[in-house]
Order: structure tokens, then sequence, then C-alpha cells
């Protein structure tokens, strides 16, 4: 009985915060699952029409197909090269170290909208980069826009992700790499063998972070190219966008339907654990 | 050797790199107009070349002048912005650490669940909530007005997932011991949880005004009056004749987060880092 009473003490400090969610998402996201099951024009139950439709539509795979493939380009890349950097700067000693630290976090400062501005003058046809590199390539509305989007999310984040994997690497003990290389292991070996199982705990935590960021960088797309973009970065953000302007209630219920269901699949191994951990991968 | 030289030459060019967005705009908002026009010829008439001077032939500060005394709407938009990521940032600080909390202290299979749906909530880009948000904020009538863009983002989800991972990172001894003298839990959130979470809620503070001052979608969305949007929706409208008022616009807009940055690197790297678990978690 007390368990019980104390249990509903500590959920009184949730109640606040749930409430809200609930009026803002919850409860009207209940409405938006029935209406993806009912037709726009007569509203009655019309069971999986609407996501038949969106299934064969175009745009819905081009933009799913978009995201997907910038989700699975550009995370890993973010997350492997600042795992790189990070070890860098943490093992080497001089200025330049020093430097990058104090540098690393300059970008997130920059609001997308100044950003987008350098980034217009940069790669521009007829702007910076290709001035300086004697090239003609129209960046921005080509198939180069995709590999434009990706170079700017690295460029935001990597700060942040080189010091969150610094701060994994500050809690490895020294002793641990001092053992290994007197067993004789190699750089890459004491890589392998201590830093990754010792950075093991967090990227759980940091993958989700990652994945919450990627999605983000829809401003600097929208900012630079508006709402028809370029095919190659066509992604769900702008989907709902020109839904949204058309009113197509039908498609945009589905279609976010589908994606929460899609992300509850994808969240799984990640959940809290009922004794109360954030559980990570190396279980 | 050759090794280490590489890896100054690639740490510090990743320092330019980081530097450079910063740098253009500066160099730019004390460039004089006519000056602007001949480096930048390329992008404004669409043929020839374009390039960029370390430092302009002639600085000035006329572009200041025309910004600060000339352009009331840049107070407007400004201050619009300010407001909103001040209030955002407060009320999110108000729901989501104690929720935090909540999550941290109260186990089992609901507060699992719940965990869950927020972890999917913070995932989800704000496009597919849209229309549900859409809905209530219409149905609420507050449309078109500021609450419309602040009410929603404070019940969101991140900076709960964020300070949650910093209060399950304290050892759990703590907290037995306090309870064993006092059985208050209210107490024990103010008196032990919270100075004890402190550095990770200011950096979730920290990360929740970089994030909102860029504020894009929401007001895109929610906000049809210009006197009420950001200055992110407003940068975009600047035509290219006013070429010298975009660098200073975009950089005085940048300057307030520069500041933070610098002045605020140690708690935000500390922060960061203590945001993800580093320790394999009891269980």
């Amino acid at each position: 009985m007390k368990k019980i009473l104390a249990a509903q003490r500590d959920f009184l400090f949730l109640l606040p915060s749930l409430l809200g969610v609930s009026v803002f998402v919850f409860l009207p996201f209940g409405d938006v699952v029935r209406r993806s099951f009912t037709s726009l024009t007569v509203s009655r139950f019309t069971g999986f029409d609407n996501y038949k439709m969106i299934w064969k539509n175009a745009a819905f795979r081009l933009a799913m197909g978009n995201t997907l493939k910038f989700l699975s380009v550009s995370i890993p890349l973010l997350l492997a090269l600042s795992l790189l950097l990070a070890n860098m700067v943490h093992f080497g000693h001089d200025t330049s170290c020093i430097w990058y630290k104090k540098c690393c976090l300059l970008p997130m400062a920059v609001p997308t909208a100044s950003l987008v501005f350098v980034w217009n003058m940069l790669f521009h046809p007829f702007g910076i980069l290709n001035s300086v590199l004697h090239l003609s390539a129209d960046w921005l509305h080509s198939s180069w826009a995709f590999a434009v989007l990706t170079f700017s999310f690295l460029w935001k984040n990597m700060g942040y992700y080189v010091i969150l994997w610094l701060t994994g690497l500050q809690g490895i003990p020294k002793s641990l790499y001092e053992a290994a290389a007197l067993d004789g292991a190699g750089p890459l070996a004491r890589f392998r063998y201590v830093t990754l199982p010792g950075l093991k705990p967090m990227a759980s935590a940091v993958l989700i972070l990652a994945l919450t960021g990627a999605f983000k960088s829809y401003r600097e797309s929208y900012l630079l190219s508006g709402e028809y973009p370029d095919r190659s970065i066509y992604m769900i953000q702008h989907m709902f966008h020109n839904w949204f302007r058309d009113m197509a209630m039908d498609k945009m219920s589905a279609a976010a339907v589908v994606i929460v269901c899609m992300f509850a699949v994808l969240v799984i191994p990640f959940r809290k654990k009922g004794g109360g951990n954030f559980d990570s991968l190396n279980t | 050797m050759i090794l280490s030289i590489l890896k100054r030459l690639v740490l510090f060019l990743l320092c330019i790199l980081a530097c450079l967005p910063v740098f253009l705009l500066w160099t730019g908002s004390i460039t004089g107009r006519q000056e602007l026009a001949f480096y930048l010829k390329g992008m404004f008439e669409g043929q020839g070349q374009s390039f960029f001077p370390l430092f302009p032939a002639f600085p000035t500060l006329r572009g200041y002048l025309e910004v600060l005394l000339d352009t009331p709407e840049f107070y407007v938009v400004f201050w619009n912005s300010v407001k909103l990521t001040f209030c955002i940032a407060a009320g999110q600080l108000l729901c989501s650490v104690p929720a935090a909390w909540g999550f941290s202290r109260w186990h089992g299979k609901l507060s699992s669940l719940l965990f869950y749906l927020y972890t999917i909530l913070m995932l989800l880009p704000f496009q597919v909530t849209m229309v549900s948000a859409y809905m209530v904020i219409d149905r609420l009538g507050i449309m078109d007005s500021h609450s419309a863009v602040i009410l929603p983002a404070v019940f969101s989800t991140f900076p709960v997932f964020l300070i949650y991972q910093y209060f399950i990172g304290i050892p759990e001894e703590i907290f037995e011991a306090f309870s064993l003298d006092s059985s208050s839990h209210l107490r024990m959130f103010l008196h032990m949880g919270l100075p004890l979470a402190m550095p990770g809620v200011k950096a979730a503070l920290l990360l929740g005004v970089l994030e909102y001052w860029n504020l894009l979608e929401q007001p895109l969305i929610f906000l049809k009056t210009p006197s009420l949007w950001p200055f992110s929706l407003y940068i975009p409208n600047i035509s290219q004749n006013s070429i010298q008022y975009t660098f200073v616009f975009s950089f005085l807009v940048l300057l307030p987060m520069i500041l933070i940055i610098f002045q605020e690197r140690e708690e935000l790297e500390k922060g960061i880092g203590t945001m993800v678990p580093k320790h394999p978690e009891r269980s």
C-alpha cells in the first residue's frame, strides 16, 4: 500500500508535462488516427483506403526513400567522423587540439537563417566555391544538393558529438590503455578492445540524439531551396508541408500514422526497462 | 611524424571551417555596398565570378547604422525572437525538470510505456505532428498569436529525455540516505535532485535557447501576421539589392548566440557530456 502511494507521488511530478503533451499531441493524434481511416469527402469509415492511396503516391515514396537515404548516410558519417576526431583530440596534446575544442561548438550558435545566406554565397552557380575551384556545378539545384545538405548537417553537428564522445573517452581509465599496450596491442587493437567497449554504454543515447538532430536539417533545406527542392532532397517534411497547403487531411493522417509506427518499432530496442534504466545496446 | 603533422593540419582546417561562416558574415557586415556588389558580381549578374576579401578595402559601419537606426522592423523581429526563446525555454524548464525527475524515480510498466511514448515524440519531425497541433491550436483560438508557438514547444519531450539521462546518472545511494531521514518527495526533489542535476539542467537550457532562437517551422505554420514573426522568417525576404543589410542583419542575430557559446562553453561541454550514461547501468 505504502509503495503504491509513493509511486503516485512520483507520478505527480510528471503530471504537468503529461497534461500538456496529452492536450497537444496524444489526444489530437487519436483524431488523426481516426481520420486516417476516413474518407475526406464523405466522412465515413473507409478502412485502409487512405493507406493504399499514399502507398501508391509517388511523392510519398520519393520522400520516404530520400529521408531513409539521408538518415543512413548522414548519421553513420557523423558518428564515425566525430568518434575519429574525438580520438585525435583526446590522445593528442598539442595546441591544435585545444583550438579545435574551442572552435567546435561554434557552428551550433549560427542561426540557420544566417547560415543559409552564407551557403548561398558559397554554393551559388556563380558563387565563391565555383569561382575558386573553376567549376560550374549548380550545387543547390542538382543531385549535388544532397551532398550539400549532408555537409551542412555534418558541419553544424560535428562539434556536439565530438564533445559527447570526448566525455565518454575521459571515462575510460588510462590504466586500461597502458595494460593493453603492455600486452602488445597496437593503436588499432586498443581502439577495438578498449575504446569501443568503453563507449558502448553511451552508444544508444548518442544514436537517439543524432536521429533527432538529423530531422532538423529540414530548416536548411527549406531556406536553401524552398518548398520544391531538387528531387534528391525532397524529404517527408517537404511532403507534409505541400499536403498541408492543399489541406489533404486524409493523406497527411495516414502518412503520420505510418511514420509514427515506424518510429515506434525503431525505438523498441532503446526503451526504458521496468527497472528504470535506459538500457543500452550492450545487453 | 608525418601522421602527427597531418593530424594538426586536419584539426587546423576544421577550426577554420567552423569559423568560416561567422567570419564571412562579419567581414561582409563592415564592407560597403559598392564593394560587395563588386566582389559578389557573379551572384548578382548570373555570370562571371564571385570571391570574397579577407578584409574590406574600405571598412565602414554604415550597414550597422542603417539596420540599427533606420530599420524599426529589425527591433520588432529581434524582440519577437527574444520573447519566443525566453518563454519557451522558461516553460520547458518548469515542465521538464519535474517530469524527468518523476521518470527517474517512478518505476514500473506504466512509467516505461510513457517514457517510450515520450522518446517517440522526441524523434518525430515537427511536420508529422503538425496536423494535430494545428487542430488543437485552432480549437483553443490561439492561432496567429505567440502562444500558438510557445505552448506546444513548452511541452516538447526533448529536454525531459536529456535531463532524465542526467538524473539516472546520479548514484541511487545518495537518495536512499536522504529518504531515510525525510519522507517528503517534494523536498527530496528540491533539496537533492535539483541541485545535483544543475549542470544537466543548465546544459538543457542552453541547448534549448540555441534551438529556439532558430525557430522556423512552427512560426511558418502558426503565425500569419508579419509583425509577430521571429527573424528566421524575416531574413529570407530581404532582397539581393540590400545585400549589406542582409550581412549586418545576419551577423547581429548571430552575435548573442556566439556570446552565449563563448561565455558558457565549459558549462555546455560539461552538461552535454553528462547527458548520456557512461557507465553500465545497475539493473
